[in-house]
């Protein structure tokens, strides 16, 4: 009922929490306030001293193209990874299956292995497959797209999982009662109900193959560099204050996809628990 | 042991007052209960006691020394919650003295306190338990046996009957009260179960929208309610509506809403032409099967026939929609569904409230 | 909320209970329909797991011949040369060192935090954990480059440092392992912060006024009642920071700034830059070992304490 605010007071649990809001948003606002900075070019500091969108201006069109690359590979993970998990997650938990444990166990397998490794080992792989076969999938994003849904399917059935738990099987059972047919019984019952959890599916698959950078490394290359990895060796070889103004395009548009991902799409990122 | 003083406390949140003006003074070794419906302000002014939540307003007393900044583990006192929160990474006999451990005391002294208590709340050897292999029952008994390890001044409990079930819930009354009494320990207890309260209390406090409506011992509140909150809510009472006929000195005569006539003796004057509502309790309520020719009392007819053991519950349907419930000894031959019945009582049993819900009854 | 099992069960006594036979047969019927989408995915997800992973143990058992070729003869020789040439096994014992330092700044940092926050509750603990977690959704490489700013010798924190007369020359905190060790926290405090603060929500406040009244401070109760019933989780979300940590580059690349050589650093400088295949392989094998020996380790550990608390007397 009443929020007794008056008692324990917490200061220094409140104190670490306020400790890790800053350490965790400052480098953005250093990032996004850096990238307005007109003498970016020659030191880059804190605050910004002179106001400027030059930085902006500047950005080469091998970023842009960067960009489109990852997008595209992104939405193409999504959409596989959600396809394979909604299966999967369906199969789970709905199916007579023995030994369901190991198999929810197995699907997470992929995401405990580091990125270093798994860009490694599907690098070797690929060029095996050249070996055997001929079939080529290093020289485009094919060889990246099925690398990112191996790590990204583990997602996608956490997040419909979730939701098929909570999921009331009586709904469908009430459907086929007044007639309806299976495939029209998940399209108009089971669906929309599990939605945020597909929803939630696709959005995290598409958030960890667009931020990923080893795998990216080992897999794709030249004209098909995606974006993280550019702005990575740019950081490394070749600083220029333009990075600073991509990297801060990236930050306020993943808030905004992410807040809008939220409204839209229903997706409750975590329950919020009244007391 | 300690006495408890509750001095003009109120207790403000955003603007709503969830306690107001709250007085009230607890003796020593007595037992006091805080009843009321959810929200009324109990829960909140037994926290300010315990010192979780601040007074806006007043002060706190407990033992004659004002409390009111004081932190709760500085109080001295013991408090039994309603989901018990007994430490799940302790054993019974780690719960029990926990209390015991934050004054230091000996490895020795501890366990004779745990044994000691063990065997007050009937569980004697079961200190190696975890907690989640207990009862509803028995985790109630190790949260009263935790509170009381460090012999505080003043015991507290916010409806620690409430998770139970009903049998259990009234055994439990009972061994509460006789331990309360053995170990005279003041005690403030807060609940929603009027029943409860009766049964526990040497004195209860109503409370409603954050006020006292009335205190006393649970036959004043019962037989004198000072006001239509309280007749109301502690037992069953009939409440009828009328308006003010006629004044006489100590008496109003009140026309109800069929134009029966009642005399009812008050203590405030009220004005002829005011609506006022008349309370009777269910089993002063006197009803007999209707003669012939007796024209000026309240009729009515039976509508339902409650067996109940050793009572007897008549619903009768008075003109003009109004039921009225009575209570009669299951000796008497019973009335049928449809029955025309007179309807009367002991004009000093009725309680007379005006719109405001004051009291104007009493000699 | 209905838990898995319940689930299943039901389902079960559904198919025995059922009345009549067409309802038996369409039940029968979807059940099988599930088990053709589970199969399917778990062949997918087989072929993309265990293929190329057998392969790539499999090269581990080959010689380098420089190049990027490999001999046919299987060896043991890669292993027998990372376990003990002392340049990997420093390289081991730093990425070890640095991602149990980052589990424990983590965790000292980010359980009050969530402390904090599931005590705060409602609409305004939501929306901070919404925002910890769209921190960590965000490409990590703008992450570290704020922190490259911040960081700096003429970065923020230094520039307060030096005002506060703290120290009087600035510190180095970027190329080096301290730099790495603060990126890690970056990288692995969103995700512990919100897992305990799905546990804190688990201990009901009761428990702590419980406490209160029986004389205990804050510091004591936060000893003796929170940290005890929250372990299970602190052990669970510190072996997930543990393995984020143990498998990080990019942190360690940008902030190390080369010189800090940990495992993954290393397997990707071998694959990539000597093209020593076996060599890396090795590496990531024995990587992934470790951390799951550790993995198992600890939580063999936790369970055995815990049994023994449980016969915790007065």
């Amino acid at each position: 009922m009443w929020r007794d605010r008056d008692w324990n007071r917490r200061g220094v649990s409140k104190a670490m929490l306020a400790l890790a809001l800053l350490f965790l948003l400052l480098p953005f606002v250093v990032v996004l306030g850096s990238s307005f900075d007109a003498a970016a070019e020659y030191h880059i500091d804190f605050p910004p001293r002179g106001f400027t969108l030059r930085n902006y201006a500047a950005i080469p069109p091998s970023y842009i193209h960067a960009a489109g690359v990852s997008l595209m590979v992104g939405l193409s993970v999504a959409v596989a990874s959600t396809v394979i998990g909604l299966c999967a997650a369906l199969g789970l938990v709905r199916s007579q299956a023995a030994r369901r444990e190991v198999l929810e166990s197995f699907f997470r397998l992929p995401v405990q292995i580091p990125f270093v490794v798994t860009g490694a080992v599907f690098l070797q792989f690929y060029f095996q497959l050249a070996a055997w076969t001929g079939v080529d999938v290093l020289t485009g994003p094919v060889g990246l797209i099925i690398a990112h849904v191996f790590v990204a399917v583990p997602y996608s059935v956490g997040a419909v999982t979730a939701v098929l738990l909570r999921f009331d099987s009586s709904l469908e059972e009430a459907a086929e009662s007044l007639g309806a047919s299976g495939w029209g019984t998940f399209w108009r019952v089971t669906f929309p109900v599990i939605r945020p959890g597909v929803m939630a599916g696709l959005f995290y698959a598409f958030i960890v193959s667009f931020g990923d950078v080893p795998m990216a490394l080992f897999l794709v290359t030249g004209k098909w560099t995606t974006l993280p990895v550019q702005i990575f060796q740019d950081m490394q070889f070749d600083f220029k204050p333009s990075i600073l103004a991509v990297s801060s395009l990236i930050a306020v548009l993943s808030l905004i996809a992410i807040l809008a991902a939220q409204k839209l799409a229903g997706l409750e990122m975590v329950e919020p628990r009244r007391r | 042991m300690a006495s408890v003083a509750i001095q003009n406390v109120c207790k403000f949140y955003a603007g709503m007052a969830a306690v107001r003006d709250a007085d009230l003074t607890v003796e020593q070794g007595e037992f006091v209960v805080l009843l009321g419906p959810s929200g009324c302000g109990k829960t909140t002014t037994l926290r300010m006691v315990a010192g979780f939540v601040q007074p806006s307003r007043g002060r706190i007393l407990i033992g004659g020394e004002d409390v009111t900044r004081v932190a709760p583990r500085a109080r001295n006192i013991g408090m039994v919650f309603q989901n018990y929160a007994l430490f799940p990474n302790m054993s019974v006999a780690g719960n029990i003295a926990f209390g015991l451990r934050q004054k230091g005391a000996s490895r020795a002294g501890t366990r004779a306190r745990v044994a000691e208590l063990l065997e007050l709340i009937q569980m004697p050897g079961r200190g190696e338990s975890l907690i989640t292999t207990l009862s509803g029952g028995q985790q109630q008994r190790v949260a009263l046996a935790r509170a009381l390890a460090v012999s505080p001044r003043v015991l507290l409990m916010d409806e620690p009957l409430g998770a139970l079930d009903a049998r259990l819930r009234e055994a439990m009354q009972l061994e509460l009260a006789a331990m309360q009494r053995r170990l005279g320990i003041t005690t403030i207890l807060v609940t929603h179960d009027q029943q409860e309260a009766m049964v526990l209390a040497d004195r209860i406090v109503v409370m409603a929208d954050g006020r006292i409506q009335q205190t006393g011992t649970p036959d004043q509140l019962y037989q004198h309610p000072s006001n239509r909150f309280v007749a109301e809510f502690v037992g069953f009472n009939n409440i009828l509506a009328g308006r003010v006929g006629a004044v006489n000195a100590g008496r109003a005569q009140i026309v109800l809403r069929g134009g029966h006539r009642v005399w009812v003796p008050t203590r405030r004057q009220p004005q002829p032409g005011d609506s006022v509502k008349l309370a009777i309790r269910p089993q002063h309520v006197e009803i007999s099967e209707r003669q012939a020719g007796s024209g000026s009392s309240l009729s009515g007819q039976v509508e339902e026939r409650r067996f109940l053991g050793n009572r007897v519950n008549y619903s009768v349907r008075l003109p003009l929609d109004e039921v009225v419930l009575a209570e009669c000894p299951a000796e008497r031959p019973p009335l049928a569904p449809g029955t025309t019945v007179s309807v009367s009582w002991p004009t000093e049993r009725a309680h007379l409230f005006d719109t405001a819900g004051r009291a104007l009854h009493g000699e | 909320m209905v838990s898995k099992a319940e689930l299943m069960e039901g389902e079960f006594s559904r198919v025995l209970d059922a009345p009549e036979r067409r309802s038996r047969f369409r039940r029968g019927r979807m059940v099988t329909r599930w088990d053709w989408f589970l199969w399917p995915a778990v062949l997918v997800s087989l072929v993309l797991l265990v293929l190329p992973q057998a392969m790539f143990v499999w090269l581990s058992f080959h010689a380098d011949l420089g190049l990027g070729q490999v001999s046919d003869s299987l060896t043991a020789r890669n292993y027998l040369h990372v376990l003990s040439d002392p340049f990997y096994r420093q390289s081991f014992w730093m990425t070890l060192y640095l991602s149990v330092a980052a589990t424990g700044s983590g965790l000292a940092l980010g359980f009050p935090a969530a402390y904090a926050l599931a005590r705060i509750g409602g609409w305004t603990a939501s929306f901070m954990i919404s925002l910890i977690l769209t921190t960590s959704l965000v490409t990590v490489v703008v992450k570290l480059m704020g922190l490259n700013i911040i960081l700096g010798s003429t970065g923020m924190v230094n520039r307060i440092l030096l005002a506060l007369a703290l120290t009087s020359t600035p510190v180095q905190m970027l190329n080096n392992r301290l730099g790495v060790l603060i990126g890690l926290v970056q990288y692995t405090l969103p995700m512990t912060i919100v897992l305990l603060f799905g546990v804190m929500q688990t201990i009901p406040v009761t428990l702590e006024e419980a406490a209160a009244t029986l004389g205990a401070s804050h510091a004591g109760t936060f000893r003796q009642v929170i940290v005890p019933n929250a372990k299970a989780g602190l052990v669970s979300a510190g072996l997930i920071a543990f393995n984020m940590s143990m498998g990080a580059f990019t942190s360690a690349v940008l902030l190390g700034g080369g010189r800090v050589r940990t495992i993954p650093v290393l397997i990707q400088q071998m694959i990539i830059q000597n093209t020593d295949y076996a060599e890396g392989a090795t590496l990531s094998t024995v990587l992934v070992a470790l951390v799951f020996i550790i993995n198992l380790a600890v939580g063999a550990a936790f369970v055995a304490t815990g049994a023994k608390e449980r016969q915790d007397v007065a």
